[in-house]
């Protein structure tokens, strides 16, 4: 693993997204974003790797890392909170680093070259390392504008998490089960849209309708109550519920819960805060085996990044 | 190794070896993925996820189209459980594949045995950041 101990060493031509180069004063290069001509400093090779080695191409665009982060921003590079911000770190004492994409610029090849690595993020070009920091680095650029006017129909599941009990209750855990969360809509653009919020599960977690227990009833649910009625939970309680079965690996009694979860969600934490510029929320809970490719093309992952003010990013 | 071919109405083509034992040809996997089927009460998109691949490619199969070794393989073994299922009608055999009484059904645990792809697409942020 590249770490410290390669400092010192120039780079040369071996360049790969996520190495953090340590760069010689690069004069006036840097100073369209705040580095200052005569400093040493530290940056992330942010071109892909690919277009990094390739001797044609004479740049590579590189962003800045932050000398000191603030524990805010380092926690909201982590979190994604920030786009603009990445968290770095190859597993070594070294880091971790915060790189700052809003003010990534180009330098020559050649002007790399005579730097050293401090360290190098991505240990194999196609592995999961690369894909993930790929990923992260395209999420700033590529997030779809969703309009503003949208954002109050979800800030009710925004203030449920966000809140006292919010980070580690039910609802963050179930959350976090989901393998993405992806909304279309008839049109964008105009009010009285009708949205389509697909949460999207792991197969393993969500079984289809007809791999459902014969034999099954709602009453073998793990911890139902005799006044636990179907479609009139509590979100917290049908997370309790979701969180519980599937560390018992009863697939059936989840299924059932995944859809209870899609209906709470949508009654106590949607429903209420429909308007004029939303006027539906579809909610639906489906597995990854079966949310199709024309679903993915009609839809966008949520990000509500895109809507909340990322301006100090 | 020696063997002849010979024409089997019952199983289709066979490549029978001098010691007896038998290289099935693509002739008689039809007839083995509809047995699976048929047996299990299963549908053809269960089928599928017993095999991780699609409801089509079951259909193909049954239609004759060529197997990799791999699900052949795997089509014996599968074939070699249910048989050994209690239950005389495809229906008990299915509610015996599904039962989940006692813990994960026996189809959860056979479709948990398949092996996925390596995985390319990547979420860049968990999803309660998104929030």
């Amino acid at each position: 693993m590249a770490t410290g101990e390669e400092e010192g060493a120039a780079v040369g031509a071996d360049l790969r997204q996520g190495d953090i180069l340590r760069l010689n004063p690069i004069g006036p290069a840097g100073a369209g974003v705040g580095l200052g001509p005569e400093e040493v400093h530290l940056v992330l090779v942010m071109s892909q790797t690919c277009d990094a080695m390739q001797a044609s191409k004479e740049f590579c665009l590189v962003a800045p890392i932050l000398r000191d982060p603030s524990a805010g921003d380092t926690t909201s590079a982590l979190t994604g909170k920030k786009p603009l911000l990445v968290h770095l770190h190859d597993g070594s004492q070294s880091g971790p680093w915060v790189a700052d994409l809003g003010r990534a610029f180009s330098l020559p090849k050649s002007q790399l070259a005579s730097a050293s690595r401090v360290a190098r993020i991505v240990q194999f070009a196609s592995s999961s390392q690369a894909r993930i920091l790929g990923a992260r680095i395209g999420r700033a650029y590529s997030r779809f504008p969703f309009p503003d006017e949208v954002q109050p129909v979800f800030a009710g599941v925004q203030s449920q998490l966000r809140g006292k009990a919010g980070k580690a209750g039910n609802l963050s855990k179930v959350i976090d089960l989901l393998e993405d969360i992806r909304v279309s809509a008839d049109q964008w653009e105009l009010p009285c849209r009708n949205l389509r919020l697909v949460l999207i599960v792991s197969g393993e977690v969500l079984i289809p309708l007809e791999d459902i227990d014969p034999a099954w009833t709602w009453q073998r649910i793990c911890g139902i109550r005799a006044d636990d009625v179907p479609g009139e939970l509590a979100i917290d309680r049908v997370c309790e519920l979701l969180l519980v079965n599937l560390e018992r690996d009863d697939l059936s009694s989840v299924e059932c819960l995944w859809t209870q979860f899609g209906i709470s969600l949508y009654r106590k934490l949607i429903a209420p805060r429909l308007n004029v510029e939303v006027v539906s929320v579809e909610v639906e809970v489906v597995s990854d085996e079966e949310f199709t490719f024309r679903d993915y093309r009609e839809s966008e992952s949520l990000d509500l990044e895109t809507i909340s003010d990322s301006s100090t990013a | 190794m020696l063997g002849v071919m010979r024409k089997d109405t019952s199983v289709g083509r066979c490549l029978i070896f001098t010691n007896g034992s038998v290289l099935k040809t693509p002739a008689q996997r039809p007839q083995s993925i509809t047995e699976l089927r048929d047996l299990s009460g299963l549908t053809a998109g269960q089928v599928g996820r017993l095999f991780g691949v699609s409801r089509r490619s079951i259909n193909h199969w049954m239609a004759g189209k060529v197997m990799s070794p791999v699900h052949e393989e795997r089509l014996s073994r599968l074939l070699l459980i249910v048989r050994g299922l209690q239950g005389s009608t495809p229906e008990e055999r299915r509610a015996r594949l599904l039962d989940s009484s006692a813990g994960p059904s026996l189809f959860h645990e056979l479709v948990a045995q398949v092996t996925p792809a390596e995985r390319l697409q990547v979420s860049p942020i968990s999803s309660s950041s998104r929030f």
